[in-house]
């Protein structure tokens, strides 16, 4: 996959994505499937192309992906550190629509796949942007002894 | 399966057939005849702006709107076999642009978004399809 430029321009939050970078980059897995720790699949809310654990519409709207959400037990919080006891996945939407996820580590930052490129670690709003516009919603789920 | 467009009937040979033997006057010097390894490069040109320009994406739909990616849908009869080629080196979302190109699913419906077992499937079926 050649590299992608004007990376600034993408994320001018962040100075240097490739120091930041945990993975070399593959089309085996996007965001939403590593914010649920799958590097298998990609996942979206379009059964056409994409796993998607519920029924969903084949468009993407923060409705598709709280209803999975919602489903798997996870409620909304504004608390963006970590929590004792709790998991936690962050939504970035543009213009009200969902572009990317990640999910918070127990070292209290941020894991993400960039779409089809790297894994990186990162603060939550660091990807913050014209690309995946702002972070739109920070949701929990308690901890189970199996996760 | 159904198909929509002519399963390719040239896999192996498509990129060696396409030579066009039209004149140019783009070149000083006699006639320009584009020839196998120019119709690689621009095959290869295509995929890596559709795959650079697309690389942040999540969302299908943005992948796969791609003028690009449109580009490989229409010509897959022709790029069927560079496009598994590709497939061979490492499984890719180019397994959509087989999907798109000839409507069809050679896999499980279980299957669906994962990557590498929808490109053995195409593969698979591209070996059992070969002339």
């Amino acid at each position: 996959m050649s590299m992608p430029i004007d990376l600034r321009n993408k994320f001018p939050r962040i100075a240097d994505i490739h120091s930041k970078k945990t993975s070399d980059r593959d089309d085996y897995y996007n965001c939403i499937a590593w914010a649920f720790k799958d590097n298998q699949r990609n996942w979206w809310p379009n059964h056409k192309q994409s796993y998607w654990p519920v029924n969903a519409s084949n468009l993407t709207t923060m409705e598709a992906f709280e209803a999975w959400f919602t489903e798997d037990g996870w409620e909304e919080t504004s608390e963006y550190e970590l929590e004792v006891g709790y998991e936690k996945i962050a939504l970035y939407a543009l213009n009200g629509v969902p572009t990317h996820a990640a999910r918070l580590l127990d070292n209290g930052t941020w894991t993400s796949k960039l779409g089809r490129y790297i894994d990186i670690s990162h603060e939550a709003t660091e990807l913050e942007g014209p690309k995946y516009g702002q972070l739109h919603k920070v949701y929990r789920k308690p901890i189970s002894p199996t996760s | 399966m159904n198909y929509t467009r002519p399963v390719p009937s040239i896999i192996g040979s498509a990129a060696g057939r396409f030579v066009k033997r039209r004149p140019t006057s783009s070149k000083s010097s006699g006639t320009y005849q584009p020839s196998r390894s120019d119709f690689i490069k621009s095959f290869y040109a295509v995929l890596r702006r559709w795959e650079g320009e697309t690389a942040f994406y999540s969302d299908p739909e943005k992948i796969t709107k791609h003028s690009s990616y449109k580009a490989m849908v229409e010509n897959a009869p022709l790029i069927f076999s560079l496009i598994i080629d590709e497939l061979r080196v490492k499984p890719s979302l180019l397994v959509w642009v087989l999907d798109d190109a000839f409507n069809m699913r050679p896999y499980d419906s279980s299957a669906v978004g994962n990557i590498p077992k929808m490109t053995d499937a195409w593969i698979e079926w591209a070996d059992e399809h070969a002339n």
